[in-house]
């Protein structure tokens, strides 16, 4: 029984028909060994199919094949059952082990790639700047607009000795945003209960960009704390001289028919409701012709090439920042004297007050730093 | 740059620039071309530019029979390049040969192999030739180092392993370990050197002179290294040097021993003596597995024996021999990531 099944088993071992092979030429395992110069351990193992672990595939056929050629076998039978039983392949790669202190550096670490990441780096940076610039000159035109645009007053307090008003001041529109204001002229006049002086006052601008003035207690946030008798005086002015219809008398007249809105108290006596009149009356009259109009300055910078600009009147905001593109006509006004910065200076051409500046002094290639009326600063 | 474009479409190929034959590995498709290195250069008129007949196959058929304007040419001599322009249009060729995109003209990285006793010249050579067939890129590898590779030998292991690459035109014999090279030496006899004595064996003892193409058939079907029980014999025609015509006459194994004997001797001179110059560790392994004899002078019948008989030590032949060094070739290009250029020669 044990013989059949060692007949069925060993036809694919190469040991068994080596062996065999070997009793047929009445050959010992020693002589084996003596003429295939092997260690006779090595023999007994290639006969019982036991090459050891540290043995190379490449020895092993190796062996096998002489051994085959001396017991007059096919080496290639033996080969064949060999790696049948072995599951090698001929051709197996024999995995190798580097020595090689380059290897991580050439492959993954090479200067090339630090220069790679580099530039990367720098793209990404490159790009962040540009949208993080563009979205912020966006952002101060539209700051610069808004704070410009409205001006406000708000009358928070009196005293028994004077008269001191707390005014939020609004932005004032602008020429800039002239256009958009053609589309819905408005003059409106709101009065409120608690408000003195014609509290909510908005008025568009006309075509001639001049200022408009908004007084509106619910929708502004920031307020300035100025002289009442300023602030009146001035949305007087920008009454008078946004809208001929309606003119500073007849809101004086209002405020003078309902006295507890101008002062908002009503321990004010007639006198002193009297004298606050005749004082706005005075400022108003004074101030029209003095005061806002003198200031106010128009400009206008017409664009040859592309150029960046930033313009800051005496009150030190920025009315205009950003690069403006070739062609466009840009009319801006406010209060004297503008420092302006141009990056391009020789595609610029500015009228000032209706008289052209003539800025060919500066530099054409560097940047133009200078301060309008232009005879100040040279 | 462009040359980068073109070689998105070509293979990396490792050529086993060989003296007898080229082959040319690819990875994931094995051995694609194994082409004798001989080149037909036709030339139609004095002055005219010379121009490509034939290369490989159709070229040797060619040798020795061609009229006298074509010129049948083996570009490589011991295993270096001896007609720089010829071995530089047979690359091109089979280069050509492997890439089946005709539309562009393939830019594939290279690794040649080049004996290990090649100068700098002759290694500069080598490269700048295959450059000039449109490499991208061009490394070179020991033969030994690569035949050690493709003949499946522990190379990277702390144990001593010995190959001995028998080629056409040399012989090399290194003792590898660790991924290096710790001894190498080249010999200028390989195939080549058996023709060639067979040859002068047959006109020397016969009278007779016969052609390389008839002494390689010779040495194939009956050329051996060791004596056998068996002699095999084999009949052949040459010209008779005496009478000026063909004859033929009969040749046996043990003549063709007796003419092979020199070379032989100097292959086995090669081997002591590189196992004489090895490190006594390095040594104790080799003399307890043995080495490995690759390239197609392994395949003489009973060279292993007669090295193991000279040498005492174990001798075995690598599987498919005439292929290992370009195998081992195309196997260390595949590693180039694992092992950087530990593996590759230095020009």
């Amino acid at each position: 029984m044990s013989d059949y099944e060692q007949t069925e088993a060993v036809p694919i071992s190469p040991g068994f028909l080596l062996q065999e092979a070997r009793k047929k030429l009445n050959l010992t395992v020693s002589e084996i060994a003596i003429r295939l110069l092997l260690k006779e351990a090595v023999v007994i193992g290639l006969e019982n199919d036991d090459y050891g672990a540290t043995l190379s595939p490449t020895f092993i056929k190796g062996y096998l094949r002489s051994y085959a050629k001396l017991v007059e076998l096919d080496p290639e039978d033996i080969i064949a059952a060999y790696n049948d039983i072995s599951g090698i392949d001929i051709q197996q790669k024999s995995r190798m082990q580097s020595f090689s202190r380059k290897i991580s550096r050439d492959t993954y670490d090479s200067r090339w790639m630090y220069v790679t990441y580099g530039i990367i780096s720098v793209v990404i940076i490159l790009i962040g700047l540009y949208a993080w610039q563009n979205s912020g000159n966006s952002l101060v035109e539209v700051t610069a607009n808004t704070n410009s645009s409205i001006v406000s007053t708000n009358e928070q307090e009196q005293t028994s000795t004077g008269v001191t008003q707390s005014a939020p001041v609004l932005p004032t529109n602008q020429a800039e945003t002239a256009e958009q204001a053609e589309q819905e002229p408005f003059t409106r006049i709101e009065q409120r209960p608690n408000v003195a002086t014609s509290a909510n006052v908005s008025i568009g601008p006309e075509n001639t960009a001049r200022q408009a003035t908004t007084v509106n207690n619910d929708s502004i946030p920031e307020f300035v704390e100025v002289e009442n008798d300023r602030n009146i005086t001035t949305v007087l002015a920008a009454l008078e001289n946004a809208d001929p219809d309606v003119s500073s008398s007849e809101v004086l007249a209002s405020a003078t028919d309902n006295p507890t809105n101008l002062t908002g108290n009503d321990t004010l006596n007639d006198a002193q409701q009297n004298t606050l009149l005749n004082i706005v009356r005075e400022n108003v009259q004074s101030t029209i012709e003095n005061d806002v109009l003198s200031d106010t300055v128009e400009l206008v910078f017409t664009f040859e090439q592309d150029c960046w600009i930033k313009i800051t009147d005496a009150t030190g905001e920025d009315i205009a920042y950003g690069v403006k593109k070739a062609g466009r006509v840009m009319p801006v006004s406010g209060q004297a004297p503008f420092s302006v910065i141009l990056g391009a200076p020789k595609g610029v051409a500015i009228t000032f007050a209706g008289s052209d500046v003539d800025i060919s002094a500066f530099p054409t290639n560097a940047t133009a730093r200078f301060t309008l009326p232009l005879q100040e600063t040279l | 740059m462009f040359k980068k474009l073109r070689g998105i479409f070509s293979n990396d190929l490792s050529i086993d620039l060989g003296t007898a034959n080229t082959l040319i590995y690819v990875k994931d498709q094995g051995i694609v071309l194994n082409e004798p290195s001989v080149v037909a250069i036709r030339k139609e008129r004095v002055g005219s530019p010379r121009s490509v007949a034939a290369v490989g196959s159709e070229a040797k058929k060619m040798l020795g029979r061609t009229p006298g304007n074509i010129e049948a040419i083996r570009p490589m001599k011991d295993g270096v390049i001896a007609d720089f322009n010829v071995t530089e249009k047979m690359l091109q060729y089979f280069i050509k040969q492997v890439h089946d995109n005709n539309f562009l003209r393939p830019s594939p990285r290279v690794l040649v192999c080049v004996p290990c006793g090649s100068t700098q010249v002759e290694r500069r050579a080598i490269k700048e030739s295959a450059e000039g067939a449109g490499a991208r890129d061009v490394y070179l590898i020991d033969e030994p180092m690569a035949a050690a590779i493709g003949s499946g030998l522990p190379v990277s292991e702390p144990t001593g392993s010995m190959v001995v690459d028998i080629g056409g035109g040399t012989t090399e014999v290194a003792i590898i370990s660790l991924n290096g090279v710790v001894y190498s030496s080249s010999v200028r006899i390989g195939g080549d050197k058996f023709d060639e004595a067979i040859i002068s064996y047959i006109r020397r003892n016969f009278g007779s002179l016969i052609g390389e193409a008839t002494a390689e058939r010779i040495k194939h079907e009956i050329g051996a290294a060791y004596p056998g029980e068996e002699v095999k014999e084999i009949e052949v025609r040459g010209r008779n040097l005496a009478e000026g015509v063909p004859r033929s006459f009969t040749l046996n194994s043990n003549e063709i021993l007796e003419a092979l004997q020199e070379p032989l001797s100097g292959i086995v001179s090669a081997v002591m003596v590189a196992l004489e110059q090895s490190p006594p560790e390095l040594a104790s392994d080799i003399s307890e597995h043995g080495m490995v004899l690759t390239g197609g002078g392994a395949l003489l019948k009973d060279l292993d024996r007669l090295l193991m008989e000279e040498t005492g030590i174990p001798v075995v032949i690598a599987d498919d021999p005439l292929t290992c060094v370009a195998r081992g070739g195309g196997m260390a290009f595949d590693m180039i990531d694992l092992h950087g250029g530990d593996l590759f020669s230095d020009e």
